[in-house]
């Protein structure tokens, strides 16, 4: 497995912790690129010249910065002479850079920036060096990338322990998208990590505080696509006396941001409260749209369903696939054939005489389109969210007729579930008490926090965590024990050693 | 394999001041001595194709010939243009990914997607799985310019899916991404080194050297402690800062034989609402870095093939994806077909004049008897031929005369032609010998009297 480079977020959180410099912005970073559903991902392998250019010009700003503001702070000692400066630029060395490299400085890291540090001081003076040694610090493939460590040899599957540096590292970007605080950092140094009961008392310590928030919405960010935000376009008609398109667009994503801090916020939260809860976080700007009806939790918030639909009406076909695709984890392929893949582009005309359901009718006739949106309920699945429109405003009328949002699901294992639904509530229901929907969590999930994409070898430990969750049945299934499973894995304390040279 | 890869770090070092005596500095002084005028190649992307009923001109005979309606903007610029009709990309029909993924990893490598889990529309692919014609002209024709290759974008990075984004690959499966920020564009090129006085430049670049020196050691370090997937990235890592430092040295080396533009004040580059603004910017600088004589290639990004941008800068904004499809007849934003066509129709003339605002550019320059315009072979083109996602009669246009050498004034056409055959063709017409380029699958060779 590959070392994963730091994401846009992870850089900013990291800077800010390590000089307390808060300017640089996520878009002052090189973009990402996806690989899998998340950008935190081993497997994109791409650097390029811009990226490698723009680390530089950062790396020059932020030390040009640390240098003129807080210079002492940083240094902590106050030279009088040569060889006064060299110790004290020694020292910046070996107590800055393991802290930004979130591990212990190899002898040739240290020589190199040592080096340099030497030559600059004679050359340019103690603070330009200090300045010089920074840039090169935050240039390093130690800071650039997530270089871990192993305790111990491989066993013969070629996986070995990593050592206390490597665990917290990956535990605090985890949990807190930042490197490890000064608690978790002595904690690594004692090797007290390597104890299950340590890392559970530790994962629970940053779920309880302020980086947690950062951290669980870089994961639903990414997973509910609210990205889609920055440019969300709603048809006129469908938006006539709104706030204009940026501003509605920054209040939905806050909205949805608040609604999925507070459920993580609640150390009891569960999976039933994430997809059932009826709580709304509105800004004052979209309450009143918002005041009618009924609402179940992650599916109904009005931002999710403004993303999963069309610009002028709702879209069971994206909500549906939605709700197969991230929360049932069913892969779905378009045909091959170019005409299929043509056709599956186009919307039926919006018209005041027919309803959605009518518009979408054509699906069963078609037999390239009715194995996937009818025989495995995608379409269904997104006919019980008609009550909400283009927007997610709630809705009883279609087309002048009583909305039917009622369905089947034939894919649920437990037969008890496949009983036709009457509307989004009872589907939801349904989909709480799913054990396919906590497994498919656990995947998502266990991809954000290993940083990679999932492998054939990755099912029993996905296995091992859904069936430690809760004890109360899945619908119980509380979130932080689902992050806590996650950590106490064998994958998270573990790293595939195959192809490295001793 | 550290070595060898980092043996030319220690001659640069060991060398100091006689660093730029390096093999590929050679290589680049003798092709200088071939070409009398350097020739300058530039791409023009914007996404989602054409409308071919308003694009592609009436013919009448190769020379003779009326711009159709998308293009009026072009007009003064009719004899400098070459339309290349009948241009297929069909390896993209067979690539990994939805319409959208597979034109932008075909449209400048003639390649298909690599296998790869990047959601589009009910499919997933990975991205191009070769070179794009912009880096491979720059490995060719670029080296020995401060700037290998200036890769610029206007919202190219606005929404959208990953390798929707990219269409420039340094090797397979390595996109480059375009640059929005002209502020950023213009650091990059001008001011590769940021002080005024020689004694200045001189200190900055024994600085940056230092810093670049003491990084280059910690990847050496670390890539002995790595497995051969890590050491194959931090390598290639590795090379691109060894690239920048060979940069810093030409630029700081070179005495610059022109006038250095004023910095653009700072943009709002993600904003859709400085699109017009953005994209004069990215042109000026293009065109100052080459006349410049800073790099030799330079491509312009126009947002991205996801294009989910509203088109802010026309009076008349809506999603400009939703109307290349209904271009198609598809009524998603509820509009009937001729009301897209008639809709989308500012959006192609917005692209055309922006495209004819760069060659009034470099028209301007003035390079001996020449123009800088004379001097570039520049390619427009798109990820699609049309907004209804066909591969077939890709909008290709070239304009410029590629020093002397391409003859423009012309409508051609192809018979089911490669864009891969145009890119060889292309790749020769820069004295380049070669013989095929992206999939050899669908690669026959040059096209017959394009030169």
């Amino acid at each position: 497995v590959p070392f994963r480079a730091l994401t846009r977020l992870e850089y900013v959180n990291t800077v800010r912790d390590l000089l307390g410099d808060t300017s640089v912005t996520l878009d002052a970073l090189p973009p990402e690129n996806q690989v899998g559903r998340f950008t935190r991902n081993a497997d994109d392998r791409n650097v390029n010249e811009p990226a490698v250019d723009t680390w530089r010009g950062l790396a020059d700003q932020i030390a040009t910065r640390a240098v003129r503001d807080r210079l002492a702070a940083l240094v902590r000692c106050t030279p009088k002479t040569p060889a006064d400066e060299t110790a004290c630029g020694h020292q910046f060395i070996a107590t800055f850079a393991p802290r930004a490299f979130r591990r212990p400085v190899t002898d040739g890291a240290r020589v190199a920036l040592e080096g340099l540090f030497d030559g600059a001081r004679a050359a340019f003076g103690f603070a330009d060096a200090i300045g010089m040694t920074l840039q090169a610090i935050l240039q390093s493939p130690y800071f650039l990338y997530h270089v871990e460590g192993t305790a111990g040899a491989a066993g013969p599957d070629g996986v070995a322990r990593l050592d206390g540096f490597a665990l917290a590292a990956r535990l605090a970007y985890f949990l807190t998208a930042a490197p490890p605080d000064d608690r978790l950092w002595t904690a690594a140094q004692s090797g007290k990590l390597d104890s299950a009961e340590a890392l559970r008392t530790e994962a629970a310590r940053l779920m309880a505080g302020d980086g947690f928030k950062a951290a669980i919405w870089d994961f639903h960010r990414q997973w509910l696509r609210a990205d889609a935000f920055k440019n969300l376009f709603k048809a006129p008609d469908a938006v006539k006396g709104w706030p204009a398109q940026d501003a509605r667009n920054a209040a939905l994503e806050e909205s949805l941001r608040a609604f999925v801090a507070a459920v993580f916020g609640r150390a009891d939260a569960t999976v039933r409260t994430l997809l059932s809860s009826p709580a709304l976080y509105l800004p004052p700007e979209l309450a009143p749209f918002y005041s009618d009806g009924p609402r179940y939790g992650l599916l109904t918030q009005p931002a999710v369903l403004s993303v999963l639909a069309n610009t002028n009406q709702s879209s069971p076909v994206k909500r549906g696939h939605f709700v197969l695709e991230s929360l049932l984890c069913i892969p779905l392929q378009v045909p091959d054939d170019p005409e299929i893949a043509a056709a599956a582009m186009k919307v039926p005309e919006l018209s005041k005489d027919s309803t959605t359901r009518e518009r979408f009718a054509g699906h069963a006739a078609n037999p390239a389109c009715a194995p996937c949106h009818v025989v495995l309920g995608m379409d269904d699945l997104g006919m019980a969210f008609e009550n909400y429109d283009t927007v997610g405003r709630y809705r009883t009328q279609d087309a002048g007729k009583p909305v039917d949002a009622s369905g089947r699901f034939p894919g649920f294992s437990d037969p008890a579930l496949r009983a036709p639904f009457a509307n989004a509530g009872e589907l939801v229901d349904r989909l709480t008490r799913s054990p396919e929907v906590r497994a498919c969590l656990v995947r998502q999930w266990y991809e954000f926090a290993l940083g990679r994409s999932l492998r054939a070898g990755d099912v029993p430990s996905i296995d091992w965590i859904a069936q430690g969750l809760g004890g109360g049945g899945p619908a119980d299934a509380g979130l932080r024990d689902l992050l806590q499973g996650l950590v106490l894995s064998e994958p998270f304390r573990t790293r595939s050693l195959a192809g490295v040279k001793p | 394999m550290t070595g060898r890869v980092f043996s030319r770090r220690r001659l640069l070092r060991g060398a100091g001041g006689a660093a730029l005596a390096l093999p590929w500095l050679e290589a680049f002084s003798e092709r200088r001595a071939l070409a009398a005028v350097p020739s300058r190649f530039i791409v023009v992307f914007r996404p989602n194709g054409v409308f071919p009923d308003n694009f592609w001109p009436t013919v009448r005979s190769e020379t003779d010939f009326t711009l159709n309606t998308a293009c009026k903007p072009l007009e003064p610029w009719k004899s400098r243009l070459a339309f290349l009709d009948g241009v297929d990309m069909p390896m993209a029909a067979k690539s990994p990914g939805d319409a959208h993924q597979q034109g932008m990893g075909a449209c400048l490598t003639g390649r298909k997607n690599q296998a790869g889990t990047i959601q589009g529309v009910n499919a997933a692919a990975g991205y191009a799985d070769g070179i794009s014609l912009d880096q491979e002209m720059a490995n060719q024709i670029g080296g020995g310019s401060a700037v290998r290759s200036l890769n610029a974008g206007v919202l190219s990075d606005f929404v959208g899916t990953a390798n929707k984004k990219r269409m420039i690959f340094s090797a397979p499966g390595q996109p480059v991404p375009s640059q929005d920020d002209p502020l950023k564009v213009y650091q990059a090129v001008f001011k590769a080194g940021r002080s005024a006085t020689a004694t200045d430049v001189a200190t900055d670049l024994k600085k940056s050297k230092s810093v670049l020196d003491a990084v280059l050691a910690q990847f050496d370090d670390v890539s002995r402690r790595v497995g051969s997937e890590d050491r194959a990235r931090l390598g290639m890592h590795a090379e691109l800062i060894r690239s920048i430092e060979r940069r810093l040295a030409t630029a700081a080396a070179a005495p610059s034989t022109c006038t250095t533009p004023p910095a653009p004040a700072p943009s709002k580059y993600t904003s859709q609402t400085e699109a017009q603004n953005l994209s004069r910017l990215q042109i000026d600088l293009m065109a100052a870095a080459l006349a410049c004589g800073l790099t030799r290639v330079a491509s312009l990004q126009y947002v991205n093939s996801d294009n989910q941008w509203s088109f802010a800068v026309l009076p008349d904004p809506a999603n400009d994806h939703s109307m290349g499809h209904t271009e198609w007849g598809s009524t998603e934003i509820g509009l009937t077909r001729d009301q897209g066509i008639q809709r989308r129709l500012p959006r192609h003339l917005w692209y055309a004049t922006e495209f004819a605002y760069l060659l009034d550019k470099l028209a301007a320059y003035h390079e001996g008897e020449r123009t800088l315009l004379d001097n570039c072979g520049v390619l427009w083109m798109s990820d699609l031929a049309t907004g209804g996602h066909s591969f077939a009669r890709m909008p290709y246009v070239l304009a410029g005369a590629a020093g002397g050498r391409l003859r423009t004034g012309r409508a051609l056409r192809f018979n089911k032609a490669s864009n891969c055959d145009l890119f060889v063709s292309l790749l020769n017409l820069f004295d380049v010998k070669a013989t095929t380029f992206g999939d050899p699958a669908y690669c026959k060779g040059p096209l017959p009297g394009l030169f």
